[in-house]
């Protein structure tokens, strides 16, 4: 038994899946099937990582590219890896691989486009709360719309979960497997649930680019002692920034309230406002100015009722969907 | 090998800072709870209920501290305890959420913002001995934030306008009736912000994007000047106890880093500032000789003390949870 015992260990890393047997991220933080990352071939990326080791992408099909990558280290005992997508790789979903002293694997980590449309669109999807009763078969006949519609991606703004719960945040990632474009999400109210929102999809705040395009996501928490803590102040602050160039600049957060973190509003809805906040949590549709004036809020209704909402991105932008109930 | 230990030994003991460090430590929002540690050893120890606690402030003569709690199914409230942890009780509210607890000079009063309901937020005021609250600056201005200048007047934030065009003022609260505009009104509108006051109540520092970024002014009377001109955002002024010095948060390096300005000179000074890691929310030491503030240089957050004059740093806390928020316990006494 105790020469099986080596082997058996070997066999199981050896197929290793994403995120850990109970779902969680392992030693992939970023990206994942919930903070993809985006890139055209020769182009790069980032991973943040929790050991060194080979990084590559695999395909549908397991066919696998080995990256080159650019390491450096963070605070923490974690890694920055820089990884450049190999020039010939054929546009689609990879999984990302890593081999270190175990493997781990997030699958649906990577989309590789042959170039960013200026002219595409983005389904909001929010407030899924998958476990509550009925709510996974809707997302499941919401998720096969956006498949059929092909959007460049989704945004699904928080409220995730019905109550946190390890098991219904692995039912949401099983329902987000079969959405064939990119999925970027953020935590809501309903999902806090201790850390386990942070366990299933690392950081609470991130910025992408697609194409010409700037999108910053972020959790405002539901409390003001949110405000003056920690090191979101600094990361919004650094993410407008990093997207002030763009042609548009959009968030997506679960709730905006005129009372919230007064320094995230000035960052973003006052000294440099965003063009575009995406939001959900009131369970009802909205379209109209943030009241510090040039950051324009759509509410979208939730998604547990069947609502999703499209946005039309290009010099202009045309907000399809359920009409303001205000 | 030998002698190496013995620099370093020598290193940590000489100059070890005195002192302690009301703040806020947990795994997460929900569990944060007020603690203090002792700046030499590094020693802490609990003092809140840990049920989201938030904004710990010491009395002026260092034997109290105020910090907002949420007990449970309860209202966001200000509680009170000492520095030995006895005697913590919350205060009695009208409203449902109140923050931000500021204690006047003489330590026998606490101002903070409430909200809550369909209710504007306000600056309420509560008077321990009495334990009564007060409504200060009434009920047209939504209020926030107040800050005592000495014992007799509050500084707060205001929101004005209307949407979608609001903006904010400072106003000063002389009384519970007389709301005044502290800043001229101006064509523009500016997002003004952090009020702090100077000790001595002649000087006020604050954060405003009038000049078209962020920046630190100081209002001394008439006078208005921008004391931290940089195109990158400069924010949360804190006096020193001595009112020469205005600690500051900027991001002049990439990341947030805490600074120092001399507002007469406006000549600016790095505390603790990297390209790779934050530092925030600097508390100054009672001799003005000292910060402490948070870092997050060893990946999650813990509290340094800086030396302002020689740089020397020195780690306070070293836990395997999140420490935020410090306040630098004063020495004097209410006056």
């Amino acid at each position: 038994m105790k020469a099986i015992l080596p082997l058996l260990a070997l066999l199981l890393a050896a197929n290793a899946w994403a995120r850990g047997a109970d779902g969680t991220l392992d030693l992939i933080r970023t990206p994942n099937d919930g903070i993809p990352a985006l890139a055209t071939p020769g182009a790069t990326f980032d991973a943040d990582l929790a050991a060194k080791g080979e990084l590559r992408l695999v395909a549908p099909d397991g066919s696998a590219r080995p990256l080159a990558v650019q390491w450096a280290e963070r605070p923490g005992k974690r890694f920055r890896a820089t990884c450049t997508v190999p020039a010939d790789l054929a546009p689609g979903g990879y999984a990302l691989e890593l081999a270190a002293e175990r493997t781990d694997r997030n699958d649906r980590a990577v989309y590789v486009f042959a170039s960013f449309p200026k002219a595409y669109s983005v389904v909001h999807l929010t407030d899924t709360h998958v476990g509550r009763e009925g709510a996974d078969e809707t997302l499941r006949k919401l998720v096969q719309r956006v498949n059929d519609a092909k959007p460049g991606f989704v945004l699904i703004t928080g409220d995730l979960t019905d109550q946190g719960t390890p098991e219904q945040f692995q039912l949401f990632l099983d329902i987000l497997k079969t959405c064939a474009v990119p999925t970027f999400v953020c935590a809501g109210n309903h999902d806090r649930a201790g850390l386990n929102y942070e366990h299933f999809y690392g950081p609470e705040d991130y910025m992408f680019r697609f194409g010409l395009d700037g999108y910053i996501v972020f959790d405002t928490k539901d409390s003001v002692i949110a405000s003056d803590l920690g090191s979101q102040d600094a990361d919004l602050y650094r993410y407008r920034r990093a997207i002030r160039s763009c042609r548009w600049s959009i968030g997506a957060s679960h709730r905006y309230d005129p009372g919230m973190n007064m320094r995230a509003q000035i960052t973003l809805f006052v000294d440099d406002p965003l063009n575009y906040l995406l939001a959900g949590h009131e369970h009802r549709a909205y379209d109209g100015p943030i009241p510090w004036g040039n950051t324009r809020l759509i509410l979208t209704p939730a998604a547990k009722d069947g609502a999703l909402r499209v946005l039309l991105i290009d010099d202009r932008i045309t907000v399809l969907g359920p009409k303001s109930e205000d | 090998m030998f002698l190496q230990g013995i620099i370093v030994a020598i290193a940590l003991g000489a100059g070890s800072p005195a002192g302690q460090l009301a703040y806020l430590s947990g795994t997460e929002q929900d569990d944060l709870t007020v603690c203090i540690v002792d700046v030499a050893t590094g020693t802490s120890r609990r003092i809140g209920p840990g049920k989201r606690d938030g904004a710990p402030a010491w009395s002026p003569d260092g034997q109290w501290l105020a910090f907002e709690s949420e007990p449970e199914g309860g209202k966001r409230s200000i509680f009170v305890a000492r520095e030995d942890g006895s005697g913590l009780r919350a205060l009695t509210h009208a409203g449902e959420w109140n923050s931000q607890p500021r204690w006047s000079s003489d330590g026998k009063r606490l101002a903070y913002t409430t909200e809550g309901g369909d209710a504007k937020p306000g600056v309420t005021v509560y008077d321990l001995q009495t334990n009564t609250e007060t409504r200060w600056g009434g009920t047209t201005v939504p209020l926030m934030r107040p800050v005592w200048v000495k014992n007799t007047a509050l500084v707060a934030v205001g929101i004005v306008g209307a949407p979608p065009a609001l903006s904010t003022d400072l106003f000063n609260l002389q009384d519970p009736k007389t709301l005044v505009k502290l800043v001229p009104a101006t064509q523009q509108r500016y997002i003004e912000w952090a009020v702090e006051p100077d000790r001595k109540g002649k000087r006020i520092a604050y954060e405003t994007n009038d000049g078209g970024d962020r920046e630190i002014f100081v209002a001394a009377g008439f006078i208005i000047k921008d004391v931290s001109n940089h195109r990158s955002a400069d924010w949360n002024p804190v006096w020193s106890p001595n009112d020469e010095w205005v600690a500051f948060e900027s991001f002049r390096s990439g990341r947030r880093g805490v600074y120092r300005v001399y507002p007469d000179t406006q000549r600016v000074f790095p505390v603790a500032a990297s390209e790779a890691y934050d530092n925030w929310a600097p508390t100054w030491s009672p001799d003005s000789h000292r910060i402490a503030y948070v870092s997050d240089r060893e990946g999650q957050p813990d509290l340094f003390v800086t030396d302002v004059a020689d740089g020397t740093t020195r780690r306070v806390t070293d836990s395997p949870v999140l420490d935020y928020a410090p306040a630098w316990r004063p020495e004097g006494k209410a006056k």
